[in-house]
């Protein structure tokens, strides 16, 4: 698949799982990694730009055990992008099927 | 490849890449944690790391996502002492050259070339670095050196001392650095035009060019030891060890005040 449009995709995903939880870039990319087959330093520069446009935020927390550790959680912006990109996602695949099950012939 | 060296070599990687000390140092911290949190969760660490692929694909591939990194900034920078010098001791070892300096040159009033004493500091700050015993005496050496040449050349005026930088080279070559084979050359041309023609106009420049390369820095002008790449030249091409160890002190001291954030 296409890795522009995997990557537009990932931007989704990424903002979707943070929905359920505050995750750490492992767990982000133990959710994502195997069932979208995106490399882990895709994942993570999507992180990094999605960061840079304030979709999501970092935190530190403090663990009973370790050293503290960097999480991410969705920003409100980042709330309000999601459900617009997951409605244009959700027009663009409509669109498509429609397409696709046209008889051009 | 274990974590260090990942680790290693995506800092020289993004470094040349010219990534901000800010985004080196959280790109450096994030992939630290990520291979921590792999191998708690029962990863194989080499498996892990090598799945992670080369450091040079991972910078692109950030540099290509996030439309390039930042250039340093005049924001990048703050005032403070850098945690790090705290944490591994030297600013006290920093701190004890350089009472141990202002108190001998107070006393017999002899400052040059008393200043030697911050050479033969930096040298054992900098053998902290090294990986391995050789290493450690290659980094040390390269401030022993000029430290005991200058000693050398102050009591005793024999033209053939030029020959005693060639201590280097040998120590590199020890400790198996071919890299630097270029330098070595031009630092020997240097050594014979000096013996035989009396001319020593790049002993400083290929004794600092030898000194960049040893280190692996990319961009001395960027660099924290800028100011002993200065200071060497000034001493080694213009005879100015006195006043040039001023701009050292200067240098080296506004390094380790204004540190870049996130260092």
């Amino acid at each position: 698949m296409d890795s522009q449009f995997k990557k537009g995709a990932l931007e989704i995903c990424i903002l979707k799982v943070l929905t359920k939880k505050s995750m750490s870039t492992f767990e982000i990319m133990g959710e994502l990694h195997e069932k979208l087959e995106i490399t882990e330093n895709t994942i993570y520069s999507i992180l990094r730009r999605l960061q840079k446009d304030g979709l999501i935020k970092p935190f530190t927390k403090k663990l009973p055990m370790g050293a503290p550790r960097k999480y991410f959680e969705l920003s409100e912006l980042g709330e309000i992008t999601l459900k617009e990109r997951y409605q244009q996602w959700n027009n663009f695949i409509k669109h498509v099927e429609e397409v696709m099950e046209e008889d051009y012939e | 490849m274990n974590k260090d060296m990942f680790l290693d070599s995506l800092r020289n990687e993004l470094f040349r890449a010219r990534a901000s000390m800010v985004e080196l140092g959280e790109i450096l911290n994030d992939y630290n944690q990520l291979i921590d949190e792999a191998i708690e969760g029962g990863m194989d660490e080499g498996k892990f790391i090598s799945g992670l692929g080369n450091p040079n694909e991972l910078v692109l591939e950030i540099k290509t996502n996030i439309g390039g990194f930042q250039k340093n900034r005049a924001s990048d920078f703050t005032l403070g002492i850098k945690p790090s010098a705290l944490k591994d001791g030297k600013l006290f070892l920093d701190f004890i050259f350089i009472i141990a300096f202002i108190m001998i040159g107070l006393i017999t009033n002899d400052w040059h070339p008393t200043w030697v004493i911050l050479l033969f500091g930096l040298g054992v700050l900098f053998s902290k670095g090294g990986k391995n015993v050789l290493e450690k005496i290659q980094f040390s050496a390269l401030f022993f050196t000029p430290a005991t040449y200058v000693l050398l050349d102050h009591y005793f005026d024999n033209p053939y001392l030029g020959l005693f930088s060639m201590v280097l080279p040998v120590i590199s070559i020890l400790n198996k650095n071919y890299k630097q084979i270029l330098t070595v050359a031009l630092l020997g041309l240097t050594v014979i035009l000096g013996l035989n023609f009396g001319v020593w106009v790049f002993i400083g420049l290929s004794t600092v060019l030898f000194i960049i390369q040893t280190l692996n820095i990319d961009n001395p002008i960027d660099h924290d030891n800028f100011g002993i790449f200065v200071f060497l030249i000034l001493g080694m091409n213009f005879s100015m060890w006195h006043p040039g160890w001023i701009v050292l002190v200067i240098y080296t001291s506004s390094k380790l005040v204004i540190r870049k954030k996130g260092k």
